[in-house]
């Protein structure tokens, strides 16, 4: 049982700032105790994220660290509560507690109340005063009746986090890191999540955020409790309380000295100044230290009592008798219950479908939330076989074609058939993708890449020998096409898919 | 018809002035190759870096190679175009004006930090590099042959610059971007430089002359004789011409790109030894003849993107002939 005699805060009336001010003095006194009770929960669960990342992304995995936040805070109330009575909770034992209150923890702060800004001083109603949930609401709405600020707590814990998260990745990334952070393309950078820079970046963002949150958390939960310890000073009079009970230390020093001194005036009075009768009745430090301690004794101070007394009855009001049966309103009112609490966890329901759709949305379409760079956007992207307008135009039997072109003596067209087809067959073979600006030089680099060594030769020969018929304007020898042909025939004919694409006869 | 025992001379003599730039400047292979590209097709160069990169050392192996007259011209604020074209004079003995020729009249004209000089003087010495002859006091004088302008100018001190119009940066055929050697060609420059020396830079004269000034307009000569397919010259309009319809450009190339990129695509192919040009050459040459034609929209500005970026997009888009 705690005993404000015990307090380590003065109880007197504060605003809601110079509360936060105190439990901010509060935080810094157990500091290091506080940082470690945060971390023993939130470190496994930002492992667990950090392990989940490479199926969820690191959006995802934040969300989900971020979500669990109060668990983490747990463990610092109740360290906090015992602290300002003068009292030490072990780490463990903190520890133990919050697991003790996770099923009521997860029904109050990990559900939609997460969304909460008052948490820091709700939370002590839910977990101190272990009150039912109706008479939770009411102590909540009556601690939260005036101007706690807790919103105002919150707002300049998340920034300060920011800054300071911000401050250590920039102050680190700059100092140890400076090349790694030149490599990436800012520009870029959500596109490129894959690229192992970014991926280092990220994972150096998320530990430097866990280590920002761990630093500002006791801030945070200390603040929120002594906002609610200041209420209950205000509704319970603590101070009062606490100005009798040193008044009542100081009535027994001093009652002494006082008690010598009003009979050393008695003493030498050699007759009564005022007579008797007018004297009017003061009473002495030890009386007045006697009744005090009655008070502060008496079983009814601290207490709240409630009294019955009868009254006689108003002959204008109605007789009990001639009310109307409102039986059935109790009923309506009992199933009007039931169903609102039918209609609550539909709600609830109703709540959780769309917040997975919009979880479920937000992943299809993350593309759509990053602009991609100006550059991307108006990049051409690689044709595979079929829309290559390169290889547009080409007829089914390749070789057919280049020898019935060669004997017509049209050999430039010849052997452009013959460099799309093999074009074409390589493409289809490794669905490759070629830009419709690749050069001769540029389709042999992919070509060489990915085809067999009797591919790459034929394709090289063919290249040398349409570039000097074409580009030259050196007829090349009747018979090096035809051995052309041949020669392509078996590197490139028998991988060719003849249904695919627009092939025309 | 190209005269093949010409062409082959012109080829080894190209090849001759690459390997004597490469007793003198480390590294920089493409901008050697870029340089000597534009010195045969008979174009002027923009060169851009930020000091201490050998752009005029660059300038002045050239003119020790083929035996060239080399004038470098410090521009600055206050240089009027008479202190470049040259200027008339009373002469008080023979009570006539003569004309004192300007530094303009040589082979080879190093307008440093071209930047510097306000544009009236830059117009000046653009005149020159497109009529090839300058006007004193009304009368017309021819510049000598070849007549090649290497001008440089610093990408990052803008401040009390004049920068050149696009209409003045056309007359360049190309522009070369300069940048910072490798670690390795730096290690091996230092102790090329500091060698029992205390200079602070390769000593000339160790470089010989290997071709003749002769030589170099038979170079530019041989280069415009190679020849170049219809279908490579369609390559080329498409090129340019995609540049005025490209998204990221908003204003492209005008007609003298086509006309430079068709002459240096030719240069290229006489520097690998072909005497054809193909779309190769054309491709990778287009990107130091067009980065200075064009001018990105500013998105792609803001963005950082440059120049290159936006050619290299364009290039992969535009139809490589095939037929």
């Amino acid at each position: 049982m705690t005993d404000i005699k015990n307090l380590t805060v003065l109880p007197r009336p504060r605003s809601a700032w110079q509360a936060m001010d105190a439990g901010f003095t509060l935080a810094r006194a157990h500091y290091i105790p506080m940082v470690l009770m945060w971390l023993g929960f939130s470190l496994p669960v930002f492992i667990v994220c950090i392990a989940i990342q490479f199926w969820t992304g690191w959006g995802f995995m934040l969300v989900i660290w971020w979500w669990f936040k109060p668990l983490y805070e747990l463990p610092i109330l109740f360290f906090l509560s015992r602290a300002l009575f003068s009292e030490q909770l072990s780490i463990k034992q903190a520890w133990t507690q919050t697991l003790r209150h996770f099923w009521t923890l997860f029904k109050t702060y990990l559900t939609l109340s997460r969304f909460s800004t008052a948490r820091s001083v709700t939370y002590s109603v839910v977990f101190l005063e272990m009150l039912p949930r109706k008479k939770r609401s009411t102590r909540i709405q009556t601690l939260t009746a005036v101007k706690t600020r807790h919103y105002l707590l919150m707002l300049a814990c998340l920034h300060i986090e920011f800054v300071l998260a911000y401050a250590i990745i920039t102050l680190v990334g700059a100092l140890f890191f400076a090349s790694a952070i030149a490599d990436i393309d800012w520009t870029v950078f959500f596109e490129s999540v894959d690229q192992p820079a970014v991926q280092n970046w990220m994972t150096a963002a998320s530990i430097t955020t866990l280590i920002a949150a761990a630093l500002v958390a006791p801030f945070y939960v200390a603040g929120g409790f002594l906002i609610y310890i200041n209420r209950r000073m205000q509704l319970e009079a603590w101070d009062i309380e606490h100005r009798f009970r040193r008044f009542k230390v100081k009535a027994l020093q001093t009652g002494a000295i006082a008690g010598m001194f009003v009979v050393a005036l008695l003493l030498s009075a050699h007759e009564p100044a005022i007579a008797d009768d007018r004297v009017p009745n003061i009473m002495s430090p030890s009386e007045a230290y006697q009744s005090i301690t009655d008070i502060l004794e008496h079983e009814d101070f601290g207490s709240t009592k409630t009294q019955l007394v009868p009254r006689n009855k108003n002959p204008n009001e109605d007789d009990e008798d001639n009310k109307p049966d409102l039986s059935f309103l109790e009923w309506f009112a009992d199933s009007a219950s039931s169903l609102a609490t039918i209609f609550k966890v539909i709600l609830w329901v109703v709540v959780a479908i769309f917040l997975g759709l919009l979880i479920y949305t937000l992943f299809q379409f993350k593309q759509s939330f990053t602009r991609p760079s100006a550059l991307s956007r108006i990049s051409p992207e690689g044709e595979d076989a079929q829309s290559h307008p390169l290889t547009q135009d080409l007829p089914i039997d390749i070789v057919g074609e280049a020898e019935r072109l060669l004997n017509d003596g049209q050999r430039r067209q010849a052997l452009s058939v013959l460099f799309r087809g093999a074009l074409r067959s390589v493409m289809d073979e490794h669905e490759l993708k070629i830009a419709s600006g690749a050069t001769e030089t540029d389709c042999q680099a992919t070509v060489t890449k990915v085809a067999s060594e009797q591919q790459s030769s034929t394709f090289t020969r063919l290249l040398s020998v349409w570039q000097r018929e074409a580009y030259a304007n050196q007829p090349q020898p009747e018979e090096s096409i035809r051995a052309l042909i041949n020669d392509w025939k078996s590197a490139f004919a028998q991988h060719r898919q003849p249904n695919s694409g627009n092939i025309t006869s | 018809m190209i005269d093949q025992t010409k062409f082959a001379a012109a080829h080894s003599n190209l090849n001759k002035l690459r390997d004597n730039f490469g007793h003198v400047i480390i590294g920089q292979q493409q901008t050697i190759d870029e340089l000597l590209i534009c010195v045969a097709a008979g174009g002027h160069v923009l060169i851009e870096g930020v000091p201490g990169l050998a752009k005029t050392l660059l300038a002045r192996c050239l003119a020790y190679s083929a035996q060239a007259q080399d004038v470098r011209i410090q521009f600055t604020p206050d240089l009027m175009p008479s202190d470049i074209v040259g200027h008339a004079m009373f002469d008080h003995d023979q009570q006539t004006f003569t004309v004192r020729e300007g530094p303009v009249f040589a082979n080879v004209v190093v307008a440093d930090e071209i930047n510097r000089a306000p544009a009236k003087t830059q117009s000046a010495l653009l005149e020159a590099m497109q009529e090839q002859q300058v006007s004193i006091e009304g009368e017309t004088r021819e510049l000598p042959q070849p007549f090649i302008v290497l001008a440089t100018q610093n990408p990052i001190e803008q401040e009390g610059t004049y920068p050149l119009p696009q209409a003045q940066l056309d007359r360049f055929l190309c522009k070369i971007l300069i940048d910072y050697p490798s670690p390795n060609d730096e290690l091996q420059m230092l102790q090329k430089i500091t060698h029992e020396s205390i200079a602070n830079q390769l000593d000339l004269s160790r470089l010989q002359a290997v071709i003749s000034l002769n030589d170099l307009l038979d170079i530019q000569q041989s280069a415009s004789f190679i020849s170049v397919d219809a279908a490579v010259q369609q390559y080329i309009v498409n090129i340019v011409t995609s540049t005025r319809k490209w998204n990221g450009i908003d204003i492209g190339a005008g007609p003298r790109g086509s006309i430079s990129l068709l002459r240096a695509a030719r240069a290229r192919a006489l520097l690998h030894g072909a005497d054809f040009v193909t779309p190769d050459d054309v491709k990778a040459i287009a990107t130091a003849v067009l980065r200075h034609r064009i001018q990105l929209t500013p998105d792609l500005e803001i963005e950082g993107y440059s120049a290159d970026d936006v050619i290299a997009n364009l290039l992969q888009s535009v139809e490589a002939p095939r037929k």
